[in-house]
Order: structure tokens, then C-alpha cells, then sequence
């Protein structure tokens, strides 16, 4: 039995001391425990936090923390799986790389003018770049970086996830179509992070549109004002449930067989903790709309 | 030679670097090459009738590789297909040789077994050209005969003598006569057993048709 004289603040600081060292522990747990224990950590977590708003900012911190931290658990869950999908990609520059390199052979070989062999040369030069392009991407996954501020190129960071993501999206048949403004400002946030947001939402809009008719998922900008810039992900998918899609946020709240209902909540911690806001709505069409706004990097003109 | 009669390679890929290493890489050896980045586009474009063949990606957005392949017979297109798969990609592959593409090659593929394919699928869209054109004009040869002359042919084909006929058809052997040299002339046949084949072409000689199928199956 607990103390009831004990102060909300005295019971909430020894939990998450408690928490802290469950997490050190689980560090020295295989991966898939690992996993299902953050699971378990996050609902503790939650129901902590739906018991009283964390009020102080140590407390906020410590949140935002646990959420990195399992943020990261779970990029290392999917690491085999990203392996896989980044392997396939690979196949893609690969493959050309020798139909290009062939080709030319065949050419030089039948007396064709050096300008064809260099125009062969210069395409292999091409995707031997793209090839190294997706790998620098994996060490970026890989790579476990601070939480880190810096000006970003969102457009960029889009193009990498929608690139990403093209193996999922072609076994989904799902068409994904990016539309940016042409002068995006840069916006200010942890580029592993925000990729994992834009990741997230764009595979939840991959899934949804499974066994619909039309398969689309659209990625496009505004910008409402001069600090925030939103970025949306719309597809064409079954639609965002009835009832209160704020429903979406909560932890284990999942409409996919699979899925752990964890994804959305984290994005959402993300976003937040970068002074955004991520929702949902549904789309006129149908679809579901998810949108976040991040703040616009500030920077001085040149 | 009839434009259409060229061949062309379709290829149809979404991965732009691909589609175009493949052009590069058919056209280095004189291969004449058109790509397309969507399976809808190859089908608003292709022309009835143009000889070549088709090399399809299996996983596309929008339309997959074996939708495509599906769909080219409601088109009215009979090129021969060459699916192109990922690495592992065997179910799909056999997915598609059920749905009769010519052959499957995986991604990375060696260049010369690629031409050796495209070469292969060429020669055999060439001979199914052939084939479709010899009957088309026997069909029509058969079509120019008057009623008299394919009552004629029909008979002669099942090997009746001339007076056979006369009997049967009830007219003198001299018409008879008349009507077997129209329908030698008309058919372009050069000998009985020509007519034969060209019966069988045209479906008159069901039986023996199929008997000869028989045979040829119990060798």
C-alpha cells in the first residue's frame, strides 16, 4: 500500500527513477525484449503522465527523453528490416551501373566516337552517386545522434523518406506524389527525428491505402505565416476512424493487425518538443490528411 | 519493309535510371528502342500491329508488371514479354510465365543473357508475324472462292476422284473439272497436298487436322 501522505511530486520522482533504471537494465536485454519492454515502459509512461500533466519542465524533459530513447529502440527493431528495403534500393543504381557499363563496351567495342563513351561514362557516374547516396542515408539511421537544432532542408528530407520509402510503395502499388513549394524556407529541427515523423506518417499513408481503388499518397508544403511551415501527408486510404481522431494520438490506439499504436503518439512527442503541432483530418476526398507544422528557421539574409 | 514490321523494344519501367540503361544497353547493339515510365502510356502508344517485343518491371506503382501483361490481349497487342523481377522474386515470376510471358530475368542481370532473351523474344514474335499472316491470307483466298468452288474444295481435300464429285454435287465431271482448276488457281495451291494444308488452315479439314496434332503429340 502506498502513503498517502506521500506528495503526487515525491511519487512521481521516484517512478521515474524507477523507470531510469528499468531502462539502463533493459540495455542489457536482446533486442525483441528490449522492444516489448518499451512498449511496456511507454504505457507506464502514459498512464503516469494522464494522471497528472507533467508540470515542471524536468518533468517535460524527462518525457521527451523516454521517447527519443525509445524512439531509438525502435529504429534499431527495424534496422534488419531497413537493411532489406535499402539492399533493394540498391539493386536499382546497381542494375544501371551494368547496363550502362555494358552498353558501352558494346559500343567502344563497335568504333562508336569517344563523346558516347563519355556519355556512357558520365550516366555510370550518375547512379554510382545515387547508389552512394542511399548508403550515406542507412549511416544516418544508423547513426545515433543528440537531439540536435539545426536549419533544415525539408524538401530534402521529404524526397530522402518518399526515396525511402518507393520499395513499400510499389509492393502497396500506391502512387506517391510530392508537391513543394519551389522556395521552401529551411525550418529548424533534428534531422533523424524529423525524417522519422515524415517516415512514419508517409508509411501509415502506404498502409492505409491498401485494398482501396485508388492508391495515392500526397506529400505537400504551405506556410501559413512567416514562422511556421506545415508540411501534409494526404492519401487516399480508408479514412481516418469515427470518432475523435484525437484518439489516434494515444498510445496503443492501432487500427492496423500489426501495428503497435505507438507511432503516431511518438511523432506527435516529436513535434511537439520541436514547437510543432502534428493532427489529423479527414480528407475531402475520402483519404485522411496528417498534417505538422514546424517552426521556420530564422536565418539572416545573406 | 513496312515500318511496323522493325521490331521495337518496349520497355516499361518506373525507374527512370533503369529504362534508360536498358535503351542504352539494346541500342549499343542496334536495337531500336522506346521506353515508357508508365504501363498506360505503352498502351495509348503502341500502334496494332508493330513488331517487337516488351520488357516489364513486375513491381510498378499504379499498374504492376502482371496487370500490364493481363491486360495487353484486351488491347489487341501480342508482343512476347519479358518480365524483369527483383532479386528472389519467383513467385512473381512464375505468376508471369503463367500468364504467358516469353521469360523472366532477375535484377542485376547479365547484359548478354538480357539479349539473349530480347533476341529470342524477337525471333519468336517474328514467327508468330508469319505464321498469323500465312493464314490471314489463305483465309482470304478461301474467302474469294464462289459457293460452288469451296463444295468443291471440301471434297476434293477428302480426297474424292473427280467423278466422286461430279456424282455427288450432281453435275458433269467437266464442270467439276473447271471448278477443282479455279479453286488449284484461286488458292494459289500449287499440288493437292498444298490444298490439304491450306484446308486445315482455313478449318475445313477438322479431322485430319486434329489427327495430325494427335500424331504429333504420341512422337
Amino acid at each position: 500500500m502506498e502513503n498517502v501522505s506521500e506528495s503526487y511530486e515525491t511519487r512521481h520522482h521516484q517512478t521515474l527513477e524507477a523507470l531510469t533504471r528499468l531502462q539502463r537494465a533493459a540495455a542489457r536485454l536482446p533486442a525483441s525484449t528490449r522492444q516489448k519492454l518499451a512498449v511496456a515502459l511507454a504505457q507506464l509512461q502514459l498512464t503516469l503522465q494522464a494522471l497528472e500533466e507533467p508540470a515542471t519542465r524536468q518533468d517535460r524533459e524527462s518525457l521527451y527523453r523516454f521517447h527519443d530513447e525509445q524512439l531509438e529502440l525502435t529504429r534499431q527493431g527495424t534496422l534488419s528490416e531497413m537493411i532489406r528495403v535499402l539492399g533493394h534500393e540498391l539493386n536499382q543504381p546497381l542494375a544501371a551501373i551494368v547496363n550502362y557499363a555494358r552498353g558501352t563496351v558494346r559500343r567502344l567495342e563497335a568504333g562508336s566516337p569517344p563523346e558516347t563513351v563519355r556519355e556512357g561514362l558520365s550516366r555510370i557516374a550518375q547512379q554510382a552517386d545515387r547508389a552512394g547516396e542511399i548508403i550515406k542515408r542507412l549511416r544516418g539511421f544508423v547513426r545515433k545522434g543528440e537531439f540536435q537544432r539545426a536549419p533544415l532542408d525539408i524538401r530534402e528530407l521529404i524526397q530522402e523518406m518518399v526515396q525511402f520509402s518507393r520499395p513499400e510503395a510499389r509492393r502497396a502499388r500506391v502512387e506517391v506524389e510530392v508537391r513543394l513549394d519551389d522556395h521552401l524556407p529551411r525550418v529548424m529541427g533534428d534531422k533523424v527525428q524529423i525524417e522519422q515523423v515524415i517516415l512514419n506518417l508517409l508509411r501509415n499513408a502506404i498502409e492505409a491505402c491498401h485494398h482501396q481503388d485508388t492508391r495515392q499518397v500526397t506529400l505537400r508544403t504551405r506556410q501559413p505565416d512567416s514562422q511556421r511551415l506545415v508540411v501534409e501527408v494526404v492519401d487516399t486510404g480508408h479514412g481516418l476512424p469515427p470518432g475523435d481522431p484525437e484518439q489516434l494520438f494515444t498510445q496503443f490506439y492501432t487500427t492496423k493487425p500489426k501495428g503497435l499504436g505507438l507511432g503516431l503518439g511518438i511523432s506527435r512527442s516529436i513535434i511537439e518538443a520541436h514547437g510543432g503541432q502534428l493532427w489529423a483530418e479527414p480528407h475531402s476526398d475520402g483519404g485522411a490528411c496528417f498534417a505538422f507544422t514546424l517552426p521556420i528557421a530564422q536565418e539572416k539574409r545573406r | 519493309m513496312n515500318p511496323k514490321d522493325e521490331p521495337i523494344v518496349f520497355v516499361v519501367d518506373d525507374d527512370p535510371a533503369m529504362r534508360d540503361s536498358l535503351k542504352w544497353l539494346l541500342e549499343s547493339v542496334g536495337l531500336r528502342t522506346t521506353t515508357y515510365g508508365r504501363a498506360q502510356d505503352f498502351l495509348d502508344d503502341y500502334r496494332p500491329g508493330q513488331a517487337g517485343c516488351l520488357l516489364l518491371d513486375v513491381r510498378m506503382p499504379g499498374m504492376s508488371g502482371l496487370h500490364v501483361q493481363q491486360k495487353l490481349p484486351e488491347h489487341g497487342i501480342h508482343l512476347p514479354v519479358i518480365i524483369i523481377t527483383g532479386h528472389g522474386d519467383v513467385p512473381m515470376a512464375v505468376a508471369a510465365m503463367k500468364y504467358g510471358a516469353v521469360d523472366f530475368i532477375e535484377k542485376p542481370f547479365n547484359d548478354q543473357l538480357l539479349l539473349d532473351c530480347v533476341q529470342h523474344a524477337l525471333q519468336h514474335d517474328r514467327s508468330q508475324r508469319q505464321e498469323h499472316n500465312r493464314r490471314r491470307e489463305v483465309v482470304e483466298r478461301f474467302e474469294s472462292l464462289t459457293r460452288r468452288e469451296r463444295e468443291v474444295m471440301e471434297l476434293v481435300v477428302q480426297g474424292l476422284s473427280n467423278k466422286a464429285i461430279a456424282d455427288a454435287l450432281t453435275v458433269s465431271r467437266k464442270t467439276v473439272e473447271v471448278h477443282r482448276a479455279k479453286v488449284m488457281d484461286k488458292m494459289q495451291a500449287e499440288s493437292l497436298s498444298d490444298l490439304i494444308q491450306m484446308a486445315m488452315v482455313v478449318g475445313i479439314l477438322r479431322e485430319f487436322a486434329d489427327a495430325e496434332a494427335e500424331a504429333e503429340t504420341t512422337e
